[in-house]
């Protein structure tokens, strides 16, 4: 297991050095939308009712609009890592559009090589987030803002990893069932439902029952959840859904684990391993 | 004697191919209907058919990418399905030689990745990609990016690729597909020198020409089933292809040349025979006989001694492995 973190950490740290510019282009949307949310109704509005607005909705003690700000960029930051996260395009991608997964196949199982692309989490993590202390620098002053990035980073890199398993899960389980490999179609659907129903902008509450019980099978609710309570209050007390969190996490490697077992055996079993249109 | 390299037993596999709008309509393609062959231990074996044969399916199954239906193969006396572990550490495969790369990457980087899932060391796997790259060639494009690679550098990568295990048995599918002359000429010579080494080399190809350079037995499939498996001589006396012989002699008269003929005639069954006029005073006798080459020579050789006719030029042309394949797959 070992050497296929290795290879999977070699190789995924060489490829960002490369595909760094996507990745920037990933970061700079979510500032986007943190600037918009808090100043498109400053605009129209004014910002002490703003503050008071945020106050009311999301019962955080904020002080001030760059208080405000800072956080919704690290709330914000959260789209970042679910899209990295959930990205069951990359695995898919190495299958379908590279096809090195039967190459892999030779030397690891498909759910050791699975569980193996969460070595890069951590590093994932930091790449998607760095960008938070120097945007929140001018906002809160350098010690706030270095701070806080330390005490977010734990979240990020737990949130980073659940996510990829379970975008993983997604994505074995769309192979598994359909026996298809376009599971390009329907992890482009999942990103938005999952991003509308996180919990991020629109509180929970506030969603469609169907698309509310759809966002607590993701993990983003939680992480949404313990990053407010931590970031704001500062803070995890027992009402901290970390039990919760844990469990499904832990559903989440099992399912991963056996699905990626049942997708070796029916890609070798069709023979779609390699002839992906048989 | 030592067991085989390969034996391939009674190998059954079908596809069931699912089509209309929901998948619900399907079919079965059976792609091998049980064949069987050996390959020996450093041979290089030729795996010949024309598309759709089962060449492919034959050897991902061989690489533990695909099961069988039914029946069994063996690599080095492990069988695919029960010890595919030990297998894939016996095996290297090269199934498509543009594919199975990172483009971002380089070609090292994309080596290292290879070397490192292996179980390597970080040290090792440097030393082991240097060899190979040094070995295919490519050691002055080792650090050029796999996108800016041509096909021919591709298909010696995917070799390269293969070599870091340095397997005991190499599967590879048409590796000169798609390649100008001097990257094919460039990897059969590889595939030889690997052979020199001891390697058991099973190939798949459409190229005769090529094949008949490097392989010293083949299997025919035709339709999922074995069609012929042995060298390529022995094919050829077991199926009679017809060889063309022919006489260049000199002589003053056209009708000093018929006795000849009408003597080699009488002592080896001839399909059909003429003779042809190529300069002054000198005839060529072209003869078609069935047969194998020493019979032929033996008896052609008697009568031309017995008749003490100047003789220019004597050749024997066997039929060529394209021939061969030709009668096997009609």
């Amino acid at each position: 297991m070992w050497s296929v973190v290795m290879a999977v950490l070699y190789r995924d740290t060489r490829v960002l050095k490369r595909r760094m510019y996507a990745m920037i282009s990933l970061y700079i949307i979510p500032i986007i939308f943190s600037l918009a949310i808090v100043y498109a109704p400053a605009a129209v509005t004014s910002p002490s009712q703003v503050l008071q607005r945020f106050r009311l909705l999301t019962n955080l003690p904020i002080e001030n609009l760059s208080e405000l700000l800072a956080l919704m960029l690290y709330f914000s930051s959260i789209i970042s890592i679910t899209a990295i996260g959930t990205s069951t395009a990359y695995w898919v991608a190495e299958d379908d559009v590279h096809e090195v997964l039967y190459s892999v196949l030779k030397y690891t199982t498909l759910s050791r090589y699975v569980l193996a692309e969460l070595a890069v989490a951590p590093l994932q993590a930091v790449i998607s987030t760095i960008y938070l202390v120097p945007a929140t620098i001018p906002l809160i002053g350098v010690v706030k803002s270095v701070i806080m990035y330390l005490t977010y980073l734990p979240i990020a890199v737990v949130a980073m990893s659940v996510l990829m398993i379970y975008g993983y899960t997604i994505g074995l389980l769309i192979v598994r069932l359909l026996r298809t490999s376009e599971v390009w179609i329907v992890s482009n659907w999942l990103l938005p439902l999952i991003l509308l129903a996180s919990g991020i902008y629109i509180p929970l509450s506030l969603i469609p029952a169907v698309l509310r019980y759809f966002a607590y099978t993701t993990p983003v609710p939680y992480i949404m959840e313990i990053a407010k309570l931590v970031l704001v209050f500062r803070s995890l007390s027992t009402q901290v859904p970390i039990v919760l969190f844990t469990f499904i996490a832990t559903i989440y490697v099992i399912a991963t684990t056996y699905l990626a077992r049942s997708c070796e055996y029916v890609l070798k079993r069709e023979g779609i391993l390699c002839l992906r249109r048989m | 004697m030592m067991d085989p390299a390969i034996v391939v037993d009674k190998v059954v596999k079908r596809y069931v191919v699912k089509s209309g709008v929901f998948r619900r309509r399907t079919s079965v393609v059976e792609a091998l209907k049980g064949i069987s062959f050996t390959v020996d231990r450093g041979e290089v074996h030729a795996l010949l058919g024309p598309n759709g044969a089962g060449k492919t399916t034959t050897v991902k199954i061989l690489a533990t990418l695909l099961l069988p239906d039914s029946g069994d193969a063996y690599i080095l006396g492990h069988s695919v399905t029960k010890e595919a572990d030990t297998v894939r550490k016996l095996v290297g495969v090269v199934l498509d030689v543009s594919r199975g790369f990172y483009p971002y990457l380089t070609g090292y980087e994309n080596l290292m990745f290879y070397a490192l899932l292996r179980g390597l060391s970080r040290r090792e796997a440097k030393a082991r990609v240097r060899e190979v790259l040094e070995l295919v060639g490519l050691r002055d494009a080792a650090n050029r990016s796999y996108l800016s690679y041509s096909m021919g550098m591709r298909a010696r990568l995917s070799i390269a690729k293969v070599l870091i295990d340095d397997p005991e048995v190499l599967l590879l599918d048409e590796p000169t597909l798609g390649l100008d002359v001097h990257s094919a000429r460039f990897v059969r010579s590889l595939i030889l020198d690997l052979a020199k080494r001891g390697k058991t080399i099973l190939v798949t190809g459409h190229n005769m020409f090529e094949i008949e350079q490097i392989a010293s037995k083949i299997t025919v499939i035709n339709r999922g089933q074995v069609v012929a498996s042995d060298s390529p001589q022995s094919l050829r006396e077991k199926i009679g292809l017809v060889h063309r012989v022919e006489i260049n002699v000199h002589a003053l008269e056209r009708s000093d040349v018929e006795p000849l003929l009408t003597a080699i005639s009488s002592r080896l069954k001839l399909e059909k025979s003429s003779v042809e006029t190529i300069a002054e005073n000198q005839y060529r006798i072209v003869l078609y006989v069935a047969g194998s080459r020493e019979y032929i020579s033996s008896n052609v050789f008697d009568v031309l001694r017995t008749y003490g006719i100047k003789v220019l030029d004597v050749k024997i042309i066997e039929p060529t492995l394209e021939d061969l394949y030709l009668a096997l797959v009609r």
